[in-house]
């Protein structure tokens, strides 16, 4: 049996190696769909399918002058076993890629190469996928899929738990041992995961101005920092600007989840400034968050500038520092002055960098056709306005994996509309390196998508429980905080 | 010879529901059939393919869509839903015979079963996959009761293996196959044990499946049990039927028939209405025919919102289009898109690629126009629409699009109606379509200040008095509580028969020649709010 396998194989490649129609090289980068060409790839990722757009009658991909994948029609799609061997063979070096396209009786040839890390990625992608208004929803769902193969799986999803808003799920330091998510609405709450026990929380206390909506954990994971937010979605009439959201009130507070209570500090509930987007230093010495003077809403939004600031912690009494520093703002030097407004600040788990998103104004992003990441070294103070990652669509939303050499962030570099997540290396000297997307395994699911891939996390492990759990979780009380 | 007249009959009484359910779905119920069609949209890629995988069901889901397209097109789709039901009782009919009931029994049950499917095609959402379910279950014991052997036990293995395709290709059909099961135990009173046991081994198969489902799929246990949907009887609702055939009529350009319609109903739907509104504002002639109908919520836009009706949202991206606001246009195309049964729909596509052709946005209307190339009804249109393959008559009604948008930017909480069209004329002072929605926005909720203001700084302002008799008679309205000199009257009031006509009323409101007259309406109105 074994023997005739090989003989089928044998034949295939040797017809594949026959194939005498005549190869004309040609100049520049490969028309494919995804774009992956350039790119670097960590040693754990799943085969990048792709599509060739030139229509190609056929594709033929070789690394190293070896046959890796041919087919009769514009879609070029890997063999995992494959796909993991070779990268395993050039993990720490540079594949050379031919990709040839078929046009009649002739092969175009296009090269490219892609750099394989040995450092890995977090294996784990959890995401919300929802129609890019972002406002309303219909059939949501989160979803957690293994970006070294093509396995997606929901954790939460509408079928279980009602037509219910849902978002935001969060690790604590890219652990699957606990993480946090919303499922809103009538009977909802936060769903904290314990080592796969799931509870309840009602995380509000009295004078807040909402429930807690964007949130971080503490190293330890027994405190979470989080921001209450009122938004206020609101529309630009250009429609190439389409929807803008802002907070009309919003503070941070830190909650102990041991024995759930919030802490609080005047510094971060200014009635004159609008707190948001806090997270825990990896050493859980600090929270960073960002923080704007308040202004005339909607009129003055323009002038909604958001600082990047930090504040301390003190993980063993649970209390919250008396200074704040501001890290990024309209007084402090950057190489972007007319991009101030400041978001999502995420720091590297080795706690050198902090990744940010800039825009004009405000804290809604992902319609700001010019929110770019940008990377800022605490340890020299230099930023970096990743030129290599970033498009003249929106990026933002974007997460660390555990080693700190990876980062995920959702894009919408390819039609402006749908976000999809990309994945970017960072080597040790700090250097960005060209963002690729999650692969799929049909190459043209993109073309077919019409949801935005929302918050994209990393993780290391996959959770240990699903959207069942969640359902479950859902009718059980949720635990007051007081 | 005695079959042969035996078997008339029924072919006869086949061939006669067919054709009744053909003409009621041609010219009774289309364009319940063509929403339903909306809301679909079925692509020839394979991620579209291996979706249906994702659930059970794949066979009845993917027949279901791909027959859905179909309804589209006038007659093909009726006649792919009559087929269908057609196709559902010779099953049905067949599967009798095989219990032994007689030929005429057996055509009047198929008939029956047939028509209850009909009925549930009252339903604008019922899905044909529902019905090309219940079809593959009847099948499916049709095979099974070929290979029953009474004598042997071998079927007793290959009945679990039919039970657990069933439900993998067919979802709720498999109910069906084992319903007729114990029929065929009953009718034949079989008292073979086997059967008995492959029943039951079955049964158990299937609830493992339908528990796997449940759990792999993220399904409730009672969505799991009656996948893909069972349809429920309703009565035939021939105001949606109304509304939709205006829907269908102005998304075609057939606007004549909208009118016709309209002008020969007494009493027109808001829907009906909203769509008149909207053929007239094109013409020019809003403001001409703005009292002979009913008022529309919010005098002439609706807000849009997560708790507007379905129908409501569908049609706001045609009036948004209409007025020239592309920003709401592509926002309401998103929110039907969303709201759609499958969170996707062929026209809000359609709506989605305009807009973004005219703002300019090219990559996201290609993202669009190539889904929809891969579309057996809209591929055509695709093609046209596609900025590399655009057609001469597209690209003229695109530009002709861009002279009426948004050219301001401002940030707006919630569609507020005036704000809107207050903007779209400020950016375009040609743009009647908007200039008529606001001043007849204004008269029908009968805010006369508004209206004057609107007036004076879109019209008079800019020297383009817009001269209709109904703005002229609530002119006149406002310069008489102004109490302006006649100077004033002079400048605003140029059509001397309104002159003329506003001194009479003013002598004889009750006179009945006011009867349609804006002054006769205000007053009303102030009376009502009184």
């Amino acid at each position: 049996m074994n023997r005739f396998l090989y003989i089928i194989i044998a034949t295939a490649v040797l017809m594949a190696c026959n194939d005498n129609r005549p190869v004309t090289d040609a100049d520049g980068r490969p028309p494919i769909y995804p774009d992956y060409t350039d790119v670097t790839l960590p040693v754990n990722v799943a085969p990048l399918n792709f599509l060739a757009r030139d229509s190609a009658q056929g594709v033929w991909v070789l690394v190293d002058g070896v046959t890796l994948a041919k087919s009769g029609d514009n879609r070029a799609v890997f063999d995992i076993d494959r796909w993991r061997q070779l990268l395993a063979e050039h993990s720490g070096k540079a594949m050379n890629v031919e990709i040839r396209t078929l046009h009649g009786q002739q092969w175009i040839a296009y090269h490219t190469t892609w750099a394989v890390v040995p450092d890995s990625i977090d294996p784990y992608l959890t995401y919300r996928l929802i129609e890019p208004d972002y406002e309303v929803y219909h059939h949501l769902a989160l979803y957690e899929r293994c970006v070294e193969n093509f396995d997606e799986r929901p954790i939460s999803t509408h079928q279980l738990v009602g037509d219910r808003c849902m978002n935001c799920h969060t690790y604590a330091g890219q652990s699957a041992q606990r993480s946090m998510m919303y499922v809103r609405g009538e009977g909802g709450g936060a769903i904290l995961n314990d080592a796969g026990t799931l509870s309840k929380l009602d995380i509000k206390a009295p004078g807040m101005v909402s429930g807690s909506v964007y949130f971080g954990f503490s190293p330890s994971g027994r405190y979470i920092t989080f921001s209450t937010n009122v938004i206020i979605p609101a529309f630009h009439s250009r429609a190439a600007k389409r929807l803008e959201v802002y907070d009309d009130k919003s503070d941070v507070y830190v909650a102990d989840l041991k024995t759930r209570r919030i802490i609080s500090s005047p510094l971060l509930a200014d009635s004159m400034h609008l707190e948001t987007f806090p997270t825990f230093a990896p050493d859980g010495r600090h929270i960073y968050y960002c923080v704007a003077r308040t202004v005339e809403l909607p009129g003055q939004v323009e002038q909604l500038q958001y600082s990047l600031c930090r504040i301390g912690f003190d993980e063993s009494t649970g209390t919250i520092g008396g200074r704040v520093d501001t890290i990024v703002g309209p007084t402090t030097s950057g190489p972007s002055p007319d991009k101030r407004s400041v978001s999502h600040p995420r720091v590297s788990p080795d706690g050198r960098y902090v990744l940010y998103t800039v825009a004009h104004y405000g804290t809604f992003p992902i319609w700001h056709t010019e929110a770019d990441l940008q990377l800022l070294d605490l340890t020299t103070g230099a930023v970096d306005t990743l030129a290599v990652v970033n498009s003249p669509k929106s990026d933002t939303y974007h997460a660390w994996s555990s080693n700190g050499r990876w980062f995920v962030f959702a894009s919408k570099r390819d039609d402006g509309l749908y976000g999809k997540p990309y994945f970017c290396y960072i080597d040790k000297d700090g250097r960005p390196h060209k963002p690729f997307v999650l692969p799929q395994r049909d190459p043209a699911y993109y073309d077919n998508c019409l949801r935005s891939f929302n918050a994209p996390e990393l993780g290391r492990a996959p959770l240990p429980f699903d959207a069942h759990d969640v359902a479950r979780a859902m009718h059980t009380p949720a635990l007051p905080f007081k | 010879m005695k079959a042969r007249e035996s078997r008339w009959p029924g072919v006869a009484l086949l061939l006669l529901w067919a054709a009744a359910c053909f003409v009621f779905f041609q010219w009774f119920y289309r364009y319940h059939l063509f929403f339903n069609e909306q809301n679909h949209l079925f692509t020839f890629t394979t991620s579209q393919l291996l979706g249906y995988f994702d659930k059970p069901a794949w066979l009845a889901c993917l027949a279901g869509d791909f027959l859905t397209q179909f309804f589209y097109y006038a007659y093909a789709g009726p006649a792919v839903l009559t087929l269908a039901l057609m196709g559902t009782a010779l099953l049905a009919r067949a599967a009798a015979r095989r219990l032994g009931l007689a030929s005429s029994v057996s055509t009047v049950l198929a008939l029956v079963l047939a028509t209850v499917e009909a009925v549930t095609f009252f339903d604008a959402g019922h899905e044909l996959s529902s019905l090309v379910a219940l079809a593959l279950g009847i099948a499916a014991f049709i095979a099974t009761s070929m290979v029953w052997n009474h004598n042997h036990w071998w079927p007793a293995i290959f009945y679990p293996i039919a039970a657990g395709a069933t439900y993998w290709m067919a979802g709720y059909g498999v109910w069906v196959l084992m319903a007729l099961w114990v029929a065929d135990v009953i009718c034949h009173k079989h008292k073979n044990r086997y059967y008995l046991m492959a029943w039951m081994l079955a049964l158990a198969v299937t609830a493992f499946e339908v528990w796997v489902a449940a759990e792999k799929c993220y399904l409730r246990l009672d969505d799991a049990l009656a996948w893909p949907g069972v349809g429920r009887l309703s009565k035939p609702d021939f105001d949606l039927e109304a509304d939709l055939e205006a829907d269908n009529n102005y998304y075609f350009g057939r606007y004549d028939r909208i009118v016709a319609t309209v002008q020969r109903t007494e009493h027109p739907t808001p829907l009906q209405t909203l769509f008149y509104n909207m053929v007239m504002a094109r013409q020019g002639r809003l403001p001409d025919v703005l009292l002979s109908t009913q008022p529309t919520e919010l005098g002439t836009l609706y807000t849009v919102g997560p708790t507007t009706p379905k129908l409501i949202i569908n049609t706001m991206p045609e009036l948004y289009w209409t007025v020239g606001d592309m920003m709401y246009a592509e926002r309401a195309a998103l929110l039907a898109s969303t709201f759609s049964p499958h969170n996707h729909n062929a026209r809000m596509l359609k709506r989605m690629a305009e807009v973004n052709l005219v703002t300019a946005d090219t990559l996201a209307a290609c993202k669009y126009l190539n889904i929809l190339s891969n579309t057996l009804a809209y591929r055509r249109w695709a093609v046209a629409h596609h900025p590399a393959t655009m057609t001469p008559a597209v690209r003229e009604e695109i530009e002709a699009k861009r002279t009426m948008v948004n050219k301001q930017d401002t940030l707006r909480i919630g569609d507020h109606a005036r704000t809107i069209l207050r903007e779209l004329v400020r950016s375009n002072p040609d743009n009647i379509v908007a200039l008529d929605y606001l001043l007849c926005t204004d008269l029908q909720i009968a805010d006369l200040p508004s209206f004057k203001a609107d007036y004076d700084a879109l019209c008079m302002a800019n020297g383009k008095p817009r001269l209709k008799p109904l703005y002229q008679q609530a002119l006149c309205i406002c310069l008489a509580v102004e109490q302006a000199d006649l100077d004033t009257w002079q400048r605003y009031i140029k059509l001397t028969e309104v002159r003329h006509a506003w001194k009479n009323y003013n002598d004889n409101p009750a006179n009945p020649m006011f009867a349609g007259s804006y002054w006769r309406y205000y007053d009303v109105a102030m009376k009502q709010s009184q």
